[in-house]
């Protein structure tokens, strides 16, 4: 498997201090701090309904946490939020795919709206992607007629064809067979290498260097 | 603009692979207006008069019909949080959508209608004049509505609410534009209300791209 090795020019440290987010009058989680430096993966672990994906969200910046703030580079993202997102990948629980798109339009719409300004994602570009995740055969396949986990691959191929530092995956593992799974473990493993970071939830075993791997449970 | 450009074709591209969604306003204005032609037959001075006032409300209404088609797929397939959590301004992103949302619907709706007003005994000149105010005020319906769908596209059954947000708002577009078709029956000048029309599309469609993306990042939070 072919990825770029350069390192990401725009790393930098991202944690979370003292977060509370409070549920139906209850705190659905307290005190959350975690600190994450460039190269390293935060696993998160917890019962269903314990708020990982609510975290995630609140790390993306889509949601507000009740207390506490989420830092990038040293600063709140909420101060810098242009340059943040310009580094960010998320892949949620819904996978902002388009079911009557195709594969390749799909990727096309999403570089657009990662990439803005600077430029279009070139043909080989997109399709460095799709063979990188096994979908090289299935370009021009409309996204409602692939299956759970190839839709599951085409929404992690955003991150590689953003190619941004901070990568935040709600159950990346789901649906995926066994080799999606190993893809999908040396994609996270050579974002670190690169100096990434990466937060991702997930219920199963990730083979993925120990030293490089924090974990955090919420339950 | 390169994204703007993206995301109309993306939207346009969506509803013609739709097709549904796309004739779907289209049939209901016709089919209201048609409806109404064969009810008040007896009364064809009647409905000369009234005909400008129905060929709006049924493009309101047809408006209203296809305005949750806006953001609701986006929101429930998660596209929405991708646009908001990428590095483009909002705003632009619903602009790109109200455009697209008015070509799939209000185009349409306003290249048909000199036919149908027409057919219910307008004149020609009338009917022009009703094209003219619908190729305003249509683009005004998509503006006002984006607002509306965005405060309501979070909530499981937001669409009763958004009929009851967003109606009011568009009485004052129903008042100006048919008013302006009848003072040309009349006979008496319509530049006062059709200035008064182009002011409202242009306030329309330089504010509500601002409020619906504040709207949206609340709804999707």
């Amino acid at each position: 498997m072919e990825i770029e090795s350069q390192p990401y020019s725009q790393a930098a440290r991202l944690g979370a201090e003292n977060l509370c987010v409070e549920k139906q009058d209850r705190w659905l989680f307290q005190n959350i701090t975690f600190q994450l430096e460039p190269g390293e993966m935060l696993h998160l672990r917890g019962t269903n309904g314990s708020g990982k994906t609510t975290l995630l969200r609140i790390v993306c910046g889509l949601t507000n946490a009740d207390q506490g703030e989420i830092n990038w580079a040293g600063k709140s993202i909420k101060q810098q939020r242009d340059e943040y997102h310009s580094q960010l990948s998320y892949v949620g629980h819904s996978d902002g795919i388009k079911q009557d798109l195709s594969v390749t339009e799909n990727l096309k719409v999403a570089a657009v709206l990662a990439r803005g300004k600077q430029q279009t994602p070139k043909p080989i570009d997109i399709d460095q992607t799709l063979r990188d995740m096994g979908l090289n055969k299935k370009k021009d396949t409309f996204a409602h007629d692939l299956s759970a986990g190839q839709r599951r691959r085409l929404a992690l191929a955003r991150c590689l064809l953003n190619d941004t530092s901070i990568w935040i995956l709600d159950e990346p593992l789901t649906a995926l067979d066994k080799h999606g799974v190993e893809i999908v473990e040396n994609m996270i493993s050579a974002h670190l290498h690169r100096n990434g970071m990466a937060i991702v939830t997930s219920h199963q075993e990730l083979t993925i260097n120990k030293d490089r791997c924090k974990d955090l449970d919420l339950s | 603009m390169n994204i703007f450009i993206t995301i109309l074709k993306r939207d346009l591209l969506l509803a013609i692979r739709h097709r549904a969604e796309l004739l779907n306003p289209m049939l209901f204005f016709v089919l209201v207006i048609v409806l109404f032609q064969l009810g008040m037959r007896a009364k064809p001075a009647v409905l000369v008069t009234l005909a400008p006032a129905i060929v709006w409300i049924a493009a309101l209404l047809s408006a209203l019909l296809s305005l949750d088609h806006m953001f609701r797929s986006d929101m429930e397939d998660g596209a929405l949080e991708q646009m908001i959590i990428s590095t483009q301004p909002t705003s632009l992103l619903v602009l790109a959508k109200i455009l697209a949302h008015w070509i799939i619907t209000g185009l349409p709706v306003t290249l048909i209608a000199p036919i149908l007003g027409l057919m219910l005994g307008l004149t020609g000149d009338a009917s022009l004049i009703l094209f003219f105010t619908l190729l305003i005020g249509t683009p005004i319906l998509s503006a006002i509505g984006s607002i509306g769908v965005a405060l309501t596209v979070g909530l499981r059954r937001g669409s009763v609410l958004l009929s009851i947000l967003v109606l009011p708002l568009y009485v004052p577009v129903l008042i100006f534009a048919s008013q302006t078709v009848n003072t040309f029956m009349a006979g008496y000048p319509i530049f006062a209300s059709l200035s008064v029309l182009m002011a409202m599309l242009v306030l329309s469609l330089s504010l509500s791209p601002w409020a619906s993306s504040a709207a949206l990042r609340m709804s999707v939070s």
